[in-house]
């Protein structure tokens, strides 16, 4: 076991990509066991790690994102979110949480948002007179409503690794990111004063949000389709995800007419390319799963686990502290496809519901996205905006611990991420 | 090596890129036509089939591996950078090079161990539509042996390309999903 542990953690380290790292640490675990018995065994776990119906969702929702992406809608959604809270004090601030939220519901993925807004929202925060780094800081904060609000691709990815509803999580994750999102105002509204923001001599118009609800109408009810749906149980999470590519691609193409023949194949070509990224991870940690289910390393690590303390609110706060460090220096997506058999065996052990244990899983992850020194959407903004890290990661503080602890009051009141799913029958 | 052969390598990869990208993108396709006639099957038809769930897992198999070689000649493939940003661009390169070889090993391997799933496959059959496993299963050995072949051909990969800041963004857009 330990030359296995040494190869996955030094190939780790030196920098080979994980979807090979994946990969080799499994082969030498299936040497391991077997000698060259079991070596065959590779490519089968390879092709069976994918042959999973549910993991279609996940290429679908990228698709619409795309179009939808392309679709300028980022814009009419900036401008509906200014419209309902633009003439508070940091208004920019607060339209910027407002928008992820709305671009949560058609996306799954926080890098995007985080890139999308950097782009957009930041150079007009700028211009409205907020400092750069705080417009990044309230941009990153807000790009990891993107996949805890459905649909996630995080979550698709849970669901199908570990057979929990994928219905289910997303409903579980509507609360928690709609928390994230007003504490992040509250953030901003705490600290506006003492931070000289900006407050627009405008005052609330209902003229002014209908005519901004009337454009981006079509946009906001693509999360009502998608999610509709799927809650109500009419379609599977892979065919609301067609549908909504569907969706996208008639509003796309018809209605704001801004996509051509071109778009269409350089999407497609990123959806595939964006897909073969993950799927290599998901196909080669089958490998490594497999030798990790016949060792019983998720039984060992949970032994681990409960011989520190059998306090189940320990316990979770370990396995927080895990996944918010892993996810600090780790591709997310990787980190669960690892981390998930691993720890979910751990929190049925300690009662947990397994929708609750994954939507806690996902949002520690997505919240490890905007941690320094390398959280993915830090990262980006930066490239983006040409701020530096530290500046951002400093005037992120408030909001980092804001969403720990909203973190913790998921991971530890399961009522609150078990509301929706229970009143729906999930 | 010969600038001009280096050129010409990097150049060739390129072309087997543009068409597997083409490929991916055309299978991608069709996997939403094929999701799309089964709701409309099951939803409007009522016809009760079953088979398009089946054809669409095969597809989407075959366009996400043939998309792995394309991470590969993208240099899109996620791993930490610690290392690799801390030392001097000589011992990068052959940090870098290291690690093609870790990959060109293990994508043989698959390869190799694909090709006899694949033999294999000519004696099992497909739940619904009752065909030769071998058509999904060659997608394992295809992509690892084009994979293989393009982390070959990075080698050959003019410098600038990996110096380009803003193909870091996109690197980090595609690897988190977009």
């Amino acid at each position: 076991m330990t030359i296995v542990i040494i190869i996955f953690f030094g190939l780790i380290f030196i920098g080979v990509p994980i979807g090979y790292v994946l990969g080799i640490a499994g082969v030498a675990g299936l040497v391991q066991i077997g000698g060259d018995n079991f070596l065959a065994m590779a490519a089968t776990r390879f092709f069976g790690g994918l042959n999973l119906f549910t993991f279609m969702a996940m290429p679908f929702f990228i698709l619409a994102g795309e179009i939808m992406n392309h679709s300028g809608i980022t814009q009419k959604l900036a401008e509906f979110a200014d419209s309902l809270v633009g003439y508070l004090r940091g208004g920019l601030a607060h339209s910027n949480m407002i928008a992820s939220v709305l671009f949560a519901g058609m996306t799954g993925a926080a890098v995007a948002d985080a890139a999308a807004f950097g782009n957009t929202l930041v150079p007009a925060m700028e211009k409205k007179g907020y400092s750069r780094p705080f417009a990044c800081a309230v941009t990153a904060a807000g790009s990891i409503i993107g996949p805890t609000i459905p649909p996630s691709n995080l979550m698709v990815i849970y669901g199908s690794l570990m057979g929990v509803s994928i219905a289910g999580l997303f409903a579980a994750g509507i609360l928690p990111g709609l928390l994230i999102a007003l504490i992040c105002m509250a953030v901003i509204a705490a600290f506006g004063r003492r931070l000289g923001l900006p407050k627009s001599e405008q005052g609330p118009s209902l003229k002014r949000i209908f005519k901004a609800f009337r454009s981006s109408f079509l946009a906001i009810l693509m999360p009502v389709i998608i999610l509709g749906g799927i809650l109500s149980g009419i379609v599977t999470p892979t065919e609301a995800a067609a549908i909504a590519v569907f969706y996208a691609f008639v509003i796309g193409v018809f209605v704001y007419r801004a996509i051509t023949v071109d778009d269409v194949i350089h999407m497609l070509v990123r959806t595939a390319r964006i897909t073969g990224i993950v799927f290599l991870i998901i196909a080669s940690a089958s490998i490594l799963g497999w030798w990790m289910t016949f060792m019983q390393i998720p039984q060992i690590i949970a032994a681990w686990f409960l011989s520190l303390s059998g306090n189940p609110n320990v316990i979770i706060a370990l396995i927080l502290v895990l996944l918010l460090l892993v996810g600090m220096f780790m591709d997310i997506n990787a980190a669960l496809i690892i981390l998930a058999p691993v720890l979910a065996p751990l929190t049925l052990e300690i009662g947990m519901n397994p929708v609750h244990a994954g939507i806690m899983i996902v949002l520690a992850l997505n919240i490890s996205l905007m941690t320094p020194p390398v959280g993915a959407c830090l990262f980006v903004l930066s490239s983006v905006t040409g701020e530096s890290i530290e500046k951002i990661s400093y005037s992120l503080l408030p909001f980092l611990v804001a969403e720990v602890a909203i973190l913790a009051l998921v991971a530890f009141w399961s009522d609150l991420t078990m509301f929706i799913p229970g009143l729906l029958g999930l | 090596m010969n600038s001009d052969l280096r050129s010409a390598l990097w150049a060739f990869a390129g072309k087997i890129n543009w068409g597997v990208e083409r490929l991916c993108a055309l299978l991608i396709a069709v996997l939403v036509l094929d999701i799309w006639f089964g709701i409309i099957a099951r939803y409007v038809l009522e016809l009760g089939i079953t088979w398009t769930e089946e054809l669409a897992r095969y597809i989407m198999i075959w366009a996400a591996l043939l998309a792995v070689s394309s991470g590969a000649h993208r240099r899109e493939h996620i791993g930490l950078d610690f290392i690799g940003r801390r030392v001097p661009d000589r011992v990068r390169d052959v940090l870098q090079t290291g690690i093609d070889c870790l990959g060109i090993g293990f994508f043989l391997f698959l390869g190799f161990y694909g090709v006899t799933m694949t033999v294999d496959g000519a004696n099992q059959f497909s739940m619904i539509f009752g065909m030769t496993m071998v058509v999904p299963y060659m997608a394992v050995p295809v992509a690892a042996f084009l994979a293989a072949l393009q982390i070959f051909l990075t080698q050959f990969r003019p410098r600038h390309v990996d110096d380009d800041p803003f193909q870091d963004i996109e690197k980090q857009i595609e690897a988190h999903g977009g």
